[in-house]
Order: structure tokens, then sequence, then C-alpha cells
């Protein structure tokens, strides 16, 4: 596979295709990986590619100017479709090389949470492909592997007890902010979360402010989360912010029978609706 | 309404007090403010328990200001706009419907009561209905008692 890549990203170089490619490289200690920008064709024989390669590189995008190549997993494809639906890059500038992923793996070398219920290991939009060849997957699925299964165990769970849960974990945040500026769908330019007049969510960490802050989060993402995972990958205490956003994928999807990131032309389900939307709690 | 009562008895009320609720009703300018007005002047009896605030239209109520009001220790909100296909910049109303379908769900899940959180249709001419949709609000809202969200924590400012 990596030899196929390098090729495919040399070729992109050479024929003027593109200015730049953005993938993975080894990092230092050679066990994980990191991102890295290339821009000459002696430089792809950094690239590499393994079950380290967790990060969204979808989220350099925005900043990175001109013709841009751009190496993704299906899940990262998924954020470069919402991308695209936001009117937030343009298509023609960006070369996607797609790769065959089975799964990715954290520090521990567990299979991610999301890898185990991915729909998209052959991604859903490219313009080059390098598949690998050691399908089929290797992941051994588990009875609970259901899409939403994550989510069960807080669902089962009181009201009361929800919020003593998520008390508990927002009163660790630290207001880092690393999930936002993590994420490649928190571009405004300006966060709600910096805004001063009026002071919407309390800036130092407090439990009123960072149950603010999360709550903005997910539900500014409602709708929009493709579901990478990169927050809680980030999040430097923990919190399990995958649990929020996959509870606002699974009632849009029950509701409005929507699934983000895999159609460019569609647009996102907040800022569209149907006459006959569900309205069952408005009196 | 009545204002010959002295300042202190006024400020007598604005104490939160755990047997009386206080709800925010965020109210659309063109209809369900109208209908409130309209319950008001043919003096229709309903409970003083909600604080009125209009807004242009109902799609105006950013999903925020409702958990705003709970994190600021009222005890219920209720969004109330024109009926569907009635909206004054036509869809208005559809956008607030979707948003807060998505909204309760996320409060909820986050913990908070879903007694708390209310959404009515009233028309300019339904004081009547403005009149019933109170009465049902709090009385809901009432089940669930105080907010006491934060009152616990000692640690809070704002
Ligand atoms: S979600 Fe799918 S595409 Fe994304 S890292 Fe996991 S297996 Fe790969
Ligand atoms: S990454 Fe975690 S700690 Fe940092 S702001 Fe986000 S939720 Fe809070």
């Amino acid at each position: 596979m990596l030899e196929q890549l390098r090729k495919k990203a040399k070729e992109l170089l050479k024929n003027k295709e593109v200015e730049v490619i953005i993938g993975y490289q080894k990092s230092n200690n050679n066990s994980f990986t990191t991102p890295c920008f290339i821009e000459s064709e002696d430089g792809v024989d950094r690239l590499t590619w393994d079950e380290h390669c967790v990060y969204n590189l979808s989220l350099y995008l925005k900043e990175v100017k001109g013709k841009v190549g751009i190496v993704a997993k299906g899940c990262d494809v998924k954020s470069i479709v919402a991308l695209m639906q936001e009117n937030q890059i343009d298509r023609d500038r960006i070369k996607i090389i797609a790769l065959e992923c089975q799964a990715q793996v954290d520090q521990e070398g567990q299979i991610l949470e999301k890898c185990r219920t991915c729909q998209v290991h052959i991604p859903g939009m490219y313009d080059e492909l390098v598949r690998s060849k050691t399908s089929p997957s290797k992941i051994e699925s588990k009875e609970s592997d259901k899409e939403y299964s994550v989510l069960e165990e807080l669902e089962a769970k009181s009201t009361p007890e929800r919020w003593q849960f998520w008390q508990r974990q927002f009163e660790k945040c630290i207001r880092c902010y690393a999930c936002r500026q993590v994420c490649p769908l928190c571009y405004c330019s300006e966060c709600i979360s910096e805004k001063t007049a009026p002071q919407w969510i309390l800036p130092s960490p407090s439990l009123k402010g960072n149950t603010t802050w999360n709550i903005v989060r997910a539900f500014h993402l409602a709708g929009r989360c493709i579901d990478c995972g990169e927050c809680e990958r980030v999040c430097p205490v923990n919190i399990p912010l995958r649990r929020l956003n996959k509870k606002m994928e699974k009632e849009i999807q029950t509701m409005f029978n929507y699934v983000p990131g895999l159609d460019s032309k569609k647009k996102p389900p907040l800022v569209d609706f149907r006459v006959d939307d569900p309205q069952e709690f408005i009196r | 309404m009545n204002d010959n009562r002295s300042v202190k008895e006024k400020n007598l009320e604005l104490k939160p007090s755990p047997e009386k609720v206080k709800i925010a009703a965020f109210l659309c300018k063109w209809c369900s403010y109208a209908g409130a007005d309209l319950a008001g002047g043919s003096r229709k009896k309903y409970p003083p328990n909600v604080i009125v605030i209009r807004t242009s239209c109902s799609a105006r109520t950013n999903p925020l200001f409702v958990w705003k009001s709970l994190e600021k220790g009222l005890d219920g909100v209720l969004v109330s706009g024109c009926h569907p296909g009635e909206c004054h910049y036509s869809e208005g109303n559809y956008h607030t419907r979707r948003n807060f379908a998505v909204f309760r769900k996320l409060l909820e899940y986050i913990g908070i009561e879903p007694e708390r959180f209310h959404m009515s249709w009233v028309s300019a001419a339904e004081g009547d209905k403005w009149a019933q949709v109170v009465k049902e609000v709090v009385k809901t809202v009432e089940s669930a008692g105080p907010n006491t969200y934060f009152s616990k924590k000692k640690e809070d400012n704002a």
C-alpha cells in the first residue's frame, strides 16, 4: 500500500497537479505518526501509512492555500464532504488520495471505538484510491458493535443520574479548547466561547462555564459531526465527547433520516426543514 | 396590571421561592406575544409565573437562550411562535422546530428533566390557548420542582 501511496503522491507533485501533499510521516520515536506537508518529489518517501495514522488531516485544508493533495481515510473523507456542504472548501483545488483503512489504534494498541462500527473502510469520495491487500477487516465483531451501542449505558440511566455523570465529566474540563482546535468543522473565525459582550460562556474553568461550553460545542456540531473522534482523542482529561456527538447523530438520524458526511449536495439538517417534520413535543 | 403595589412588595416577589416556579417565555412578536397580549386584554386568568421576552421571530430564540435561562436558575423555559405555515418570515418557525427537536434531546441527555422545556404554537388570535398553555406549562414545571442544578456547588460565580 505504502509504495502505491508514495507513487501516486509523486505523480501528483510531478505533474504539478498539487503544490503540497498533506500526509502522515513517522514520528521521531518511530512508533507513532505525525502530520506532514510535502512540497517536493523527493519528500514523498517520508509518507507513511499504518494503523497509527489517527489524525484527521482535513483540519488543515482550509489553512493550506492553493492546490493541495490530501491523504485521507474514509472518516476523514466524510469531513471533507461536510466542509464542501458548508462551502468551506473548493473541491477543484483538492486531490484526495484515499486509503482503504481497516482500523486505527490508540496509543495502547486498542482498536478505536469508532472503527468498530465503521462503514467507510473504503472511502466514499476520492481522486486516487489505494486499496489494501489484506482485506477483509481484521476487526472481530462483537455483540456490542452496533452503531449506537456506546450510548446504551447512559441512555438507560435516569435523568438525575445522567446529570451526575456529565457533571462529573464536565468538572474535569480545563477549557483548553483542544476539542475545538482539532475539529475540522469548528472553523468559525470567532468562537462564541471568546465573545465578551455579551459573555455567553464563563471563560474560566468552572462547573457552569464548562457545562455551557460542552453543551454549545455539542449542539453546534449536531447534524455536522461525522464522528472522526478527534475531540475525544485530544481531550487531556478524557471527557467522553464522542458520547455527546454520537447522541446528536442518533437523534438526527431518527428524526430526519440524515447521516452526515455522505452527500456533498445535501443541506445539513439544521439549516434545512420539511413541512412535515415531527412536532409531537409542541403544544 | 394593577400597579399600586409598593416597590418593596415587588422586590419581594422577585426573590426565588421554592413554591413558585419561574419560567422564561420567549415569544415571537408576530403571534404568541400578541396572543399573550390578547389574553391580558381580555382578562383571561393565568398563573403569573412566566417572564415574557419578546423576540422578532421564534427562530431568533437561539437554543443557547434556553440553556442560559436554566443555567441562571430559572425553573423552566417556554418557546412559542406562529403555527407552521404562518411565520411572518415564511419559514422561521420550521427552523425553530428542527432546532429544538434536537436541542431538547441534548438537554435530556445531559440530565435536564424534560418537564422544564416547552414549546407551543400560539397565534395572535389565540388568547385562550395562551392562557391554557401557561397553565399546563406551569403545572408541568412545578412537577419537576425548583431548579437546583448548580445550587449544591459553592465554587460558582456569575
Ligand atoms: S472509522 Fe473507518 S476509516 Fe476511520 S479510522 Fe476507523 S476504520 Fe479507518
Ligand atoms: S478538550 Fe476536554 S478539557 Fe479541553 S476544552 Fe475540550 S472538553 Fe474541555
